[in-house]
């Protein structure tokens, strides 16, 4: 997968259910990163976890981000969006039972996971379907997402803020 | 719960939308990205979709001709290596291909033949030749009718030309060896199942020498390019592809020695 040497290491055993297991049937991960540092990011979910985000190297070392652990918030689910520039941190369009879709940044070296910023309060969230573009020059992701003030416009953020690009549909 | 009125599901990209009564969206599209700046559609303060280029932390529209900066529906596709992007786009007058240029924000766009090289859709894996032209994927609609294949282009008003014809195999991927040899990964029919192997153009395909590079499949394109030849389109291959490769360097692609790959 990420030009390992030797035989295959197993990360996780996906007929196995249990805090490091997927359901039998599930497909192991929802969406994958490849990191230019040699290092692979795929986010899943399991009932005894919830969303977990795995980052591991070639090596087979492994950071993980679990949703259901105590004084996390309650993520139900999290998609890959996008790698900043520069950085390797990843954006992860997250729903949370709080602040429903929203932007969060994760670290796959630490395995930490923060919310970038609550564009939209409350449920749904301001996120949909999302698709990014990195702008290499400003090490940004570009995303759309939709505010009661600002409509569905296109934001920009640097993983730890997010701000609006411009009002162009006004 | 927000009321009804205020809920509307939108089509192009399914977004709930919330925005307060009167906010105008302009529901960003998919575009592309380079290292200088990324391009993007989205509905303008005029209500119509239009190209925006942006470096991170501000958004211009690219300097161009009216034509352009309005299309008249969304789903324009979008493709490009950071120095020059290609766009396929629906306009008023049809469907046509566009070229993005220059350095943020000194953004140009310029049309290609309008109004002639109508294209069909598919604006893909766009690349800047060693050359300075670029070449991309798509679907045009040359001399022969609309042909699917890998056209180039030197991003000024003329019509982009047919460098192969991709109707009964694909071209996969490509790279650039150099300004006269190009590696292609070529996927065609084979029975009633396909195969994809590694080629190399290269100039002079008669004479030039066969160099096996990473697969032993890289000689066969050669080794079939002996005469009888047959070509897909002398009036819209040969003429590109001097000016792409330079006219002592000629390579062609032949229908008859696709079917020989098969054996």
């Amino acid at each position: 997968m990420i030009g390992l040497v030797g035989q295959p290491v197993l990360l996780r055993n996906a007929s196995c259910p249990g805090p490091y297991g997927t359901s039998v049937g599930d497909l192991p991960w929802d969406s994958v990163a490849y990191l230019s540092s040699s290092r692979v990011v795929f986010s899943s979910f399991s009932s005894a976890s919830g969303a977990v985000l795995t980052s591991f190297d070639a090596a087979g070392a492994l950071a993980e981000f679990h949703s259901f652990e105590p004084g996390r918030p309650q993520v139900v689910s999290m998609e890959i969006a996008g790698v900043f520039p520069g950085s390797n941190n990843i954006l992860i369009a997250a729903t949370d039972t709080k602040n429903g879709k929203e932007p969060y940044v994760f670290n796959p070296t630490s395995g930490t996971m923060a919310l970038i910023a609550d564009l939209s309060p409350g449920c749904p969230g301001s996120l949909g379907d999302l698709f990014t573009l990195q702008s290499m020059a400003s090490s940004r992701l570009l995303f759309p997402a939709s505010t009661p003030s600002s409509g569905t416009e296109m934001f920009t953020s640097d993983g730890t803020t997010a701000t609006l690009l411009a009002e162009l549909g006004t | 719960m927000k009321p009804f009125s205020q809920l509307t599901f939108t089509s192009s990209n399914h977004f709930v939308r919330h925005s307060a009564p009167g906010v105008r969206d302009s529901l960003p599209e998919l575009g592309c990205s380079g290292p200088n700046f990324a391009v993007f559609f989205a509905t303008d303060s005029r209500g119509v979709v239009t190209v925006f280029v942006s470096n991170g932390t501000s958004v211009v529209a690219p300097v161009a001709d009216s034509t352009f900066v309005a299309f008249s529906e969304r789903g324009a596709t979008c493709s490009g290596d950071g120095r020059a992007f290609v766009i396929g786009a629906t306009v008023s007058q049809g469907d046509e291909i566009f070229v993005l240029s220059g350095s943020y924000p000194s953004v140009t766009a310029t049309v290609l033949d309008y109004g002639q090289a109508d294209l069909g859709s598919g604006i893909a894996n766009t690349k800047l030749a060693p050359n300075g032209e670029l070449v991309f994927y798509g679907t045009a609609n040359v001399s022969l009718g609309y042909v699917s294949g890998l056209f180039v282009t030197n991003g000024l008003s003329q019509t982009p030309i047919l460098l192969i014809d991709q109707s009964s195999a694909v071209v996969s991927d490509y790279f650039f060896i150099n300004s006269s040899s190009m590696l292609l990964s070529y996927t065609q029919p084979c029975g009633n199942e396909t195969k994809s192997d590694l080629y190399i153009a290269r100039g002079s395909l008669s004479s030039g020498p066969c160099t096996p590079l990473f697969s032993s499949e890289l000689c066969r394109f050669l080794s079939f390019s002996r005469p009888p030849r047959v070509c897909i389109s002398p009036s819209n291959i040969e003429q590109p592809v001097r000016r792409f490769f330079g006219p002592s360097l000629l390579p062609t692609f032949h229908r008859r020695q696709k079917s020989a790959f098969c054996r």
